[in-house]
């Protein structure tokens, strides 16, 4: 292990140099190393943490790692190298000042990553924490023309986020004296809650989730991957931590799944109208996130039932969900870089056609359109299907609250996971169908072969996901078991995953073999698409990203804060009519943005204290002095 | 066997038999009901006319869209009470198959640029935000009243029987709403007119506008079969679970869904395309109240 990271560190070297490549392929190397030790801890049998203890003047520092921790360890060390070597080949096409310390923040966003899997001791937890939040925020104003004021917020969001920790951790601190990650087992509730939402902030749960739409478009594309991907699941991390040593109860859990509701409906409407596609992959996150909060609530509520088979099956399938979303999430990302470079634009509605003029791009892009719609073939459905079976065994157990809490959960999950195929389905045909809405899209060609090496691994591992399901579930395996959760349902669900992939593999060969009948007999003619007789089609006619949802976006009006702007005909002869529709975050806008405003006017109330004059800064400090002296006195 | 049989020869059937009705409603003596038959032959032999927009998407979709909607085929009960595959859960898998067939049919209809089909493409997966609700909301009643397990057993032990009163109710609303899916998922009056060829109103048919020849065929052929898929589940539903001569009341049952389809195709106006997305809340509204009234007689309200 220590080898492995001994090798990331050195990695910084490089970084420091610039030579981003062997960034890279240090980090592949290393990464290699540490997922190996990673998957060891995995799957030992002793159930012992793995323990280093050394003296720090406020007590013994425990690092070490749990299964969880291993887990997730094994997440990243997939995404994180490939997430650089993406970066390596995504900087060169792209170019901004500052490659030196934006390597060398990538560097100590991956390690820091790391560190919080390790961390056992909360003071050290918290210090690497910062560390990744602020690295972070140095990676988000990559290019700060574009990006500052986003960054800005993303900062401020992971403060105020770090801060509940701080109360949480500081409040179980006085209650026991120790700084032992021991501690957060049976908790009082205010530390647990106050922990949950600060983890929460950085899982991008509702309503603290408004930095990721904001941050994610202008961030560079394999930062936005990293970060939407991989560092979102160091929150989900900590809430799992949590869960793992503390039982809620009924109220508790209804209220989290309220949350999980919210998150996911709210970000699948959002991404489904967005017509930015990074903007539109992020608001995917925090549906996603929702997902795997539905799933966390149904396997707790499970738990809380006494019913251990509703409990593994929905906890298998969050934890499957959280792998697998850092495969598709990453490779979407990474896609919209492509499209980036090739076209310079990422408005759905300046694309169109790229599949003619970048069919690899294309096809990958299809096969994570695949996968986060959760379509049998991807490794979402495989997810889905298990928090499904968790759902369906909800609803046949004899319990009144799992019961009414089954129907509600499996209803929005549908429905939500219906409107992520829309959306989705928008931003495939939309960016690669259809004819180029712009002559950027039209000049679009295929990007450097070295930006596809990353993403050709992360399809495989979508495919090989969504064909197999048996091996994600291999994976997720002994942090169930950890866990203490019954085993005879992750055997079920390995039979049923077994079948899956029959019926999977019978459909394609049903499909090729169509395919090549279709091939070989057909004959085929190219000719115009027919345009009920209008002779002059052009490709501002296509249907447009926004008229496709347009039917969905209607129905689901009062749940969008829709901003129009435009001017309309006024005389007879109009010269010129515009229109301007704009979803607005009703968090950021109704929430974040007031408290914003009031804290800035209030500071503002002592802005003129800074007048430059020395006179006036010696006079504050003699009244300073006074006022000292008065309180000593008294 | 018969099984496959039947998933093979039956689905052109029912458009053949809907149309026979509808001409003879309105006076005319129609087209044989073999009709559909003969087309997909002649277009099968067809050379397909491609358009110049098109990319890989629409060589691949037809076939995708077919196979995923045959394997989808394969759970469900048809002619006999078993189904040809089943395990615990293949419901979701089904129901997920059909969507897959839906978004790459919706990739073939953007694929050729014209903003007709994508019209129709838009209309289309609307529908499947809240047809897939309703689809598990519904199996979500059957694994209430009969425990989690394959679509066959849960259909066979949930059928109708005289006796008694709830199953009769709950029979009714399932039947009723799996019936609203069906003329939504077949694109049927009155929320899609097949019959009005180029209009604006249309969804399914506009879709594939500008598919021919082989692919075409593939295309008549999924619709059909989906068709077929929801009947046959309707039938399922109604046929009481230890009847003998399974199959010929199977049959019967299809006939009569194809027969009842043509009389609504007659006798309805289509409905206003921007209102539609409400009548498709129709089903979900349904299957929660059938939820509700399982609960309740579980609770012992009645």
């Amino acid at each position: 292990m220590s080898i492995g990271f001994l090798i990331l560190f050195l990695a910084l070297i490089p970084a420091l140099w610039k030579r981003s490549g062997l960034f890279a392929i240090l980090w592949l190397l290393g990464s290699g190393i540490i997922a190996f030790e990673y998957l060891e801890v995995l799957y030992s049998y002793s159930v012992q943490d793995f323990l280093i203890s050394f003296p720090l003047p406020l007590g013994i520092a425990n690092i070490g790692l749990n299964k969880l921790s291993a887990f997730f360890g094994t997440i990243f060390s997939i995404g994180l190298p490939l997430g650089f070597l993406y970066g390596h080949f995504y900087l060169k096409q792209h170019q901004a000042p500052g490659l030196r310390s934006h390597l060398f923040w990538l560097g100590i966003l991956g390690l820091s990553m790391h560190g919080i899997l390790w961390m056992r001791h909360i003071l050290l937890f918290l210090m690497v924490w910062e560390v990744m939040s602020v690295s972070s925020f140095f990676l988000v104003m990559h290019d700060r023309s574009v990006s500052l004021k986003a960054a800005l917020n993303y900062i401020i969001t992971m403060q105020i986020g770090a801060g509940f920790l701080m109360a949480g951790f500081g409040i179980l601190y006085l209650q026991t004296g120790s700084f032992d990650f021991s501690i957060l087992s049976a908790m009082h509730s205010l530390p647990l809650y106050l922990l949950l939402i600060g983890f929460g902030f950085k899982a991008g749960f509702v309503p603290l989730a408004s930095w990721l739409p904001q941050a994610h478009p202008v961030a560079p594309a394999h930062v936005s991957g990293i970060m939407s991907a991989l560092m979102v699941k160091c929150g989900l991390y900590g809430i799992l931590t949590l869960l793992a040593m503390n039982s809620l109860n009924l109220r508790e859990i209804a209220v989290f799944s309220l949350i999980s509701i919210v998150t996911a409906f709210w970000g699948v409407i959002h991404a489904m109208i967005s017509t930015n596609l990074k903007k539109a992959l992020a608001y995917s996150t925090i549906e996603n996130m929702g997902i795997i909060g539905i799933g966390l609530s149904v396997g707790l509520l499970g738990l809380d039932s006494g019913n251990p088979v509703m409990a593994t099956l929905c906890f298998a399938g969050a934890l499957l969900h959280s792998f697998f979303h850092s495969l598709f999430k990453a490779l979407l990302f990474y896609l919209s870089g492509n499209i980036l470079c090739a076209t310079h634009s990422l408005k759905a509605d300046d694309l169109g056609g790229l599949a003619k003029k970048m069919p690899r791009t294309a096809i990958y892009f299809l096969i994570g359109v695949i996968g986060i719609s959760a379509l049998p073939l991807g490794n979402g459905f495989i997810s889905e299907l298990a928090i499904y079976f968790g759902l369906f065994n909800a609803i046949s157990a004899n319990d009144l609250p799992a019961l009414v809490m089954g129907i509600v959960l499996l209803g929005m999950m549908a429905f939500v996971g219906a409107l992520a195929l829309i959306a989705f389905a928008k931003l495939f045909g939309i960016i690669f169908l259809g004819e180029a809405r712009s002559p950027k899209a039209d000049n679009a060609c295929e990007i450097h072969r070295g930006m596809r090496i990353p993403q050709f691994a992360l399809s495989i591992g979508i495919l090989a996901g969504g064909v197999f399901g048996g091996l994600g579930l291999r994976f997720v395996k002994p942090v169930l078991r950890w866990m203490g959760l019954y085993m005879l349902p992750v055997l079920d669900l390995q039979g049923i995953y077994q079948r899956l992939s029959v019926i999977i593999l019978l459909m394609l060969l049903i499909f090729l073999l169509l395919y090549l009948i279709r091939r070989i007999t057909v004959k085929t003619v190219k000719s115009a698409t027919w345009g009920c007789g209008y002779q002059k089609p052009a490709a501002r006619m296509q249907y447009s990203s926004l008229a496709f949802v347009h039917p969905l976006s209607y129905f689901l009006k009062p749940f969008i804060l829709l901003k129009k702007s435009g001017t309309s005909a006024k005389s007879m002869h109009p010269k010129e009519i515009s229109y301007h529709e704009e979803a607005l975050d009703p968090f950021f806008r109704y929430i974040v943005e007031p408290i914003s405003k009031a804290l800035a006017w209030f500071y503002s109330l002592f802005s003129h204290i800074h007048n430059g004059r020395t006179n006036a800064y010696i006079a504050w400090c003699l009244v300073f002095l006074i006022l000292l002296l008065i309180w000593v006195l008294l | 066997m018969i099984h496959i049989l039947i998933i093979l020869l039956l689905p052109l059937l029912v458009p053949g038999l809907i149309s026979r009705v509808k001409a003879i409603m309105v006076g005319r003596i129609g087209q044989s009901v073999f009709q559909p038959y003969f087309h997909f032959a002649k277009l099968l032999r067809k050379e397909e006319v491609i358009s110049s927009s098109a990319s890989l998407i629409t060589a691949v979709a037809p076939a995708l869209a077919l196979a995923a909607t045959f394997c989808a085929a394969l759970f469900v009960p048809m002619g006999n009470s078993a189904s040809l595959f089943s395990f615990k859960g293949d419901f979701i898998l089904m129901l997920y198959l059909l969507a897959l067939a839906k978004a790459f049919m919706v990739f073939a209809a953007l694929d050729s640029g014209s903003s007709f089909e994508g019209m129709g493409a838009s209309r289309e997966i609307s529908f499947t935000a809240f047809l897939e609700p309703a689809f598990l909301l519904i199996m979500a009643a059957l694994v209430f009243s009969t425990g989690f397990t394959s679509l066959s057993t849960l259909l066979s032990s949930y059928s109708i029987s005289g006796l008694e009163v709830w199953s009769l109710v709950l029979g009714t609303i399932t039947v009723f709403a799996l019936y609203l899916m069906l003329l939504v998922e077949s694109a049927r009056v009155p929320f899609d007119d097949p019959n009005t060829h180029l209009e604006l109103t249309m969804i399914h048919e506009v879709m594939v506008l500008d598919l021919s020849g082989f692919s075409l065929a593939l295309i008549h052929y999924t619709a059909a079969l989906k068709m077929l898929i929801y009947a046959s589940l309707i039938t399922q539903v109604l046929i009481p679970a230890n009847a003998s001569l399974h199959l010929l009341w199977y049959l019967i049952g299809i006939l009569g869904i194809a027969i009842l389809t043509g009389l609504v195709e007659s006798l309805m106006a289509r409905f206003r395309m921007n209102r539609n997305l409400e009548l498709v809340l129709v089903p979900v509204t349904l299957s929660v109240l059938a939820l509700a009234a399982l609960i309740a007689r579980s609770m012992g309200a009645w």
